[in-house]
């Protein structure tokens, strides 16, 4: 997430430079906004 | 694509790192006012905002500044410092101004201090010459010369009021030495000598001395002075000057 947020990478960018395949990275950036979303989901809404 | 299944991709696309086809199907749908996809991005913006307040705080570093300024194109050189010569110069500028003022300030104080005890001496050289006057002018007043008949001695006059005092107005006072000063007595008839007072002779020799009060003329045979120490005495310690006698007035 801070390679997305406060680097500015894209998926892509972030996969070359962790070294992992392009599928993980979306995976794991999926899951780390799902997670962001539900703890701060009620911050958000109210 | 459903907005079932883009739904997952709202905070990739929130955050621009949403890729192809994903984010071309959510701009699709945005375009075309999808309702839950418009909500559902509107969501994740506010989460992504979020995000941010969640980094620490951080202190920006003075090449930043600099790219910040000069974007806005501010002139960097207006908030260097000045060379440390042109300070150096102006304290140096400053502390002889201050200096400066300081002797200045401090010999005016010396002035006014000086011309204040002048102020002090002609007022008590005035208040003398007013009590000299009252006894000169008094109507009881009995004026006796002394010195005479000497080659060069102290001559002069006592005047003696009753009511008033004493004047003393001689001349021809030698100097006296640097520890020692002129009294003047009463001297009773009959009894010692009284102290009436301490004073100098003037440059040329004169002297002009009061004691103010009253005065038994009945009982007070003359008036004498003598040198003594710089602090008086309670008897004459030395031989006469000036006597003054008074008794043809009594």
């Amino acid at each position: 997430m801070e390679l997305a947020y406060f680097e500015g990478l894209s998926q892509s960018e972030m996969a070359i430079k962790m070294g992992q395949p392009l599928g993980t990275i979306k995976t794991w950036v999926r899951t780390a906004l799902q997670s962001l979303r539900d703890e701060l989901g009620v911050a958000v809404s109210s | 694509m459903t907005c079932e299944e883009l739904r997952q991709y709202y905070e990739l696309y929130a955050l621009d790192i949403a890729e192809e086809p994903e984010r071309g199907e959510i701009r699709a749908h945005l375009n075309r006012g999808c309702e839950a996809c418009m909500a559902g991005v509107k969501r994740a913006l506010e989460t992504a905002t979020l995000i941010g307040a969640t980094a620490p705080p951080a202190r920006p570093s003075s090449e930043l500044r600099r790219r910040i300024l000069a974007s806005v194109g501010s002139d960097q050189r207006s908030f260097r410092w000045l060379p440390v010569w042109v300070s150096a110069v102006a304290m140096a500028a400053l502390l002889v101004v201050a200096v400066y003022f300081a002797v200045r300030s401090r010999g005016y104080s010396q002035q006014a201090a000086s011309r204040q005890e002048a102020i002090h001496i002609q007022t008590a050289q005035l208040l003398q010459l007013t009590e000299a006057f009252d006894i000169m002018s008094g109507p009881r007043t009995t004026e006796v010369s002394f010195g005479g008949s000497k080659p060069r001695p102290p001559q002069g006059k006592v005047f003696v009021n009753p009511n008033r005092g004493v004047l003393l107005i001689a001349s021809n006072l030698p100097r006296t030495p640097a520890d020692k000063i002129y009294e003047m007595w009463l001297i009773p008839k009959g009894a010692k000598p009284v102290p009436a007072g301490l004073f100098q002779s003037r440059d040329d020799g004169s002297a002009l001395h009061v004691r103010p009060g009253t005065v038994d003329l009945a009982s007070t045979a003359a008036v004498a002075v003598t040198v003594e120490n710089q602090a008086g005495a309670d008897q004459p310690t030395t031989t006469p000057l000036i006597v003054a006698s008074l008794a043809a007035t009594n």
